[in-house]
């Protein structure tokens, strides 16, 4: 079950793992929550990744087209833009500062 | 993979779930099309899940409920991380050499003059008459030290302070610093009409 402490940590990398998670490539909604789901730790759910995707999207970071689904209704293909691929950069090497300085930190102080 | 076929009463339930969503989107005070744009979103995955789970065959509302029993609550929504106000960007650190503004601090210094040019100005000057024939007693070198150092800047302090304190307050307000104190300030005042600490 997660706890306070754990949702608080996953939802400061939310950003940069929806960002990370379309490098590769245009996905559609649920296909992305696919993808985050994939990696095992980020289970993150449509609640939190589709306000974010229509947040990223007003801020430029993601373009979006629609296009015709087997499944249903159409889907929303979001894609990282030139913004969104500089924030991306930005965001990872800062998260990469963090993460060196936390294990070093752990490191020292591990039990 | 199909498009699912979706009962009538199961196509009801879809869309219930999709207007309580767009509802507590828009309590967090997001836009029509952004609220728009998720349901969309959701309604896609809903369809897919049924898509998966059903083949060709009808979804009915059992099957529905149980997708939809899989999906986060309406109002998860609500508390969602977009629907919150982004917070104002934090200006940039201070990084002048000093944090204390010279010419306040010369404006500091010279006003207090102004009250000890006053205090000297209460005196009295005795008149001594003088003999043909004899100089003139002048002031003495202590004398003129004194209104050199307190008389005139003194008399000068009032406009001269003020003068001071206005080109003071137009560098600090132009400082980045300022702009990180005046965001500051809005927040305790959001604090403060919402009833928070």
């Amino acid at each position: 079950m997660p706890q306070p402490w754990d949702a608080q940590l996953r939802r400061g990398v939310v950003e940069l793992a929806v960002l990370g998670a379309l490098r590769g490539g245009e996905a559609y909604g649920y296909e992305l929550l696919q993808r985050l789901a994939a990696t095992g730790a980020l289970t993150l759910t449509e609640s939190t990744v589709y306000p974010l995707l229509a947040r990223l999207s007003k801020d430029g970071l993601m373009s979006v087209r629609t296009r015709p689904s087997p499944a249903g209704p159409p889907r929303r293909y979001y894609r990282l833009t030139a913004a969104g691929r500089a924030r991306l950069k930005s965001m990872q090497a800062q998260w990469q500062l963090l993460t060196r300085a936390v294990d070093e930190l752990l490191k020292e102080t591990g039990p | 993979m199909n498009r699912p076929k979706i009962d009538e009463a199961a196509q009801r339930r879809i869309d219930e779930h999709l207007d309580a969503i767009e509802q507590a989107l828009g309590a967090g005070g997001m836009t029509r099309a952004e609220r728009h744009q998720i349901a969309e979103d959701v309604d896609a995955q809903i369809h897919e899940m049924l898509a998966t789970r059903l083949g060709d065959r009808t979804a009915m509302l059992e099957d529905v409920q149980a997708v939809l029993g899989e999906l986060d609550p309406p109002e998860a929504y609500a508390e969602s991380e977009a629907s919150t106000p982004t917070p104002p960007a934090a200006a940039p650190a201070y990084e002048g050499p000093t944090r204390v503004s010279r010419l306040a601090v010369v404006g500091a210094v010279w006003a207090p003059l102004s009250l000890i040019a006053g205090f000297l100005s209460l005196f009295q000057f005795k008149m001594t008459p003088v003999q043909p024939g004899t100089e003139p007693p002048g002031p003495a070198w202590w004398q003129i030290l004194l209104i050199a150092v307190v008389l005139v800047p003194g008399l000068l302090a009032p406009i001269g302070a003020t003068l001071c304190g206005v080109v003071a307050m137009g560098s600090v307000r132009g400082s980045p610093h300022w702009a990180r104190l005046r965001l500051t300030g809005r927040s305790s005042d959001r604090r403060c009409r919402r009833g928070g600490s």
